[in-house]
């Protein structure tokens, strides 16, 4: 599954040591929308994880996993025609046997949409 | 228990309908399926059922929950629901193409339109992932 070109675009990616910043773009005609919901489009939470996960693994160069969450909040609703300018930063909290711990949120016009604290893992069956 | 079609409890539809069936509701309580397709939305590129699609798929299943409750209340339609927060949230291996999963949901507290919620997915009697999660059900 890559949502890339599809649920979102990429704009920019940025790295340092242990945080990035991506600039997405989400697009509106995703096919995601026929289905969530039929006339009232809206971004399904599972998608916006599944963002942050897409650009982790973008920074990191091979695939990462969602090996848990310790708490994701969804502060408030997507919608792909409105909200389409999206800002993911990540930080790398620690280094765990598996992978790592991160924190990261997702924005659009200065307003926070997601809270995420979770592990990523390197492998999983 | 009366088979209720999917579509008549929860408003999510193709492509990402994340629920088969509901097997088994009580009141604070339901049992779902999902085979696991290769058309599926949320299949990987390793061909596997990815970390979010169990979320939605868990997800969805409280949904259905919700919707079951909604209709035997005498709403006419399934409940829109929202996810508010995910917390515990454990994958412990992706299910594959071809799997079937079978998923647990516990409701607790609802308040002020937002229920709590755990689930646990099976297959095979496997433990796959589990979650809580937090549902915002949107007022009618």
């Amino acid at each position: 599954m890559s949502l890339e070109g599809k649920y979102y675009q990429m704009c920019s990616a940025h790295w340092e040591a242990d945080s990035a910043t991506f600039h997405l773009r989400l697009l509106p005609q995703c096919e995601v929308y026929h289905g969530h919901f039929p006339g009232r489009p809206v971004c399904p939470g599972a998608c916006n994880i599944e963002m942050l996960r897409a650009c982790f693994t973008h920074w990191m160069g091979r695939r990462q996993y969602i090996g848990a969450i310790k708490q994701c909040r969804m502060l408030a609703v997507l919608t792909p025609d409105i909200d389409a300018d999206i800002e993911v930063r990540i930080n790398v909290l620690g280094e765990t046997a598996g992978g790592c711990q991160i924190s990261a949120t997702l924005s659009a016009a200065g307003k926070t949409y997601l809270e995420f604290k979770g592990e990523m893992l390197r492998e999983l069956a | 228990m009366e088979t209720i079609p999917i579509e008549a409890l929860i408003p999510q539809r193709d492509p990402v309908l994340m629920v088969d069936e509901l097997l088994e509701a009580s009141d604070d309580a339901a049992t779902t399926s999902l085979t696991v397709r290769d058309d599926n939305f949320f299949l990987d590129e390793e061909g596997k059922l990815a970390e979010t699609g169990l979320i939605e798929h868990i997800a969805q299943s409280a949904s259905a929950l919700a919707g079951y409750r909604a209709l035997r209340s005498g709403a006419k339609e399934a409940p829109v629901g929202y996810i508010g927060e995910v917390k515990k949230f454990r994958c412990f291996r992706r299910p594959a193409q071809g799997e079937v999963l079978h998923t647990e949901i516990r409701q607790g507290a609802e308040v002020g339109g937002v229920a709590i919620v755990d689930g646990k997915v099976e297959v095979g009697g496997e433990l796959v992932a589990q979650t809580q999660l937090k549902i915002y059900v949107k007022p009618d």
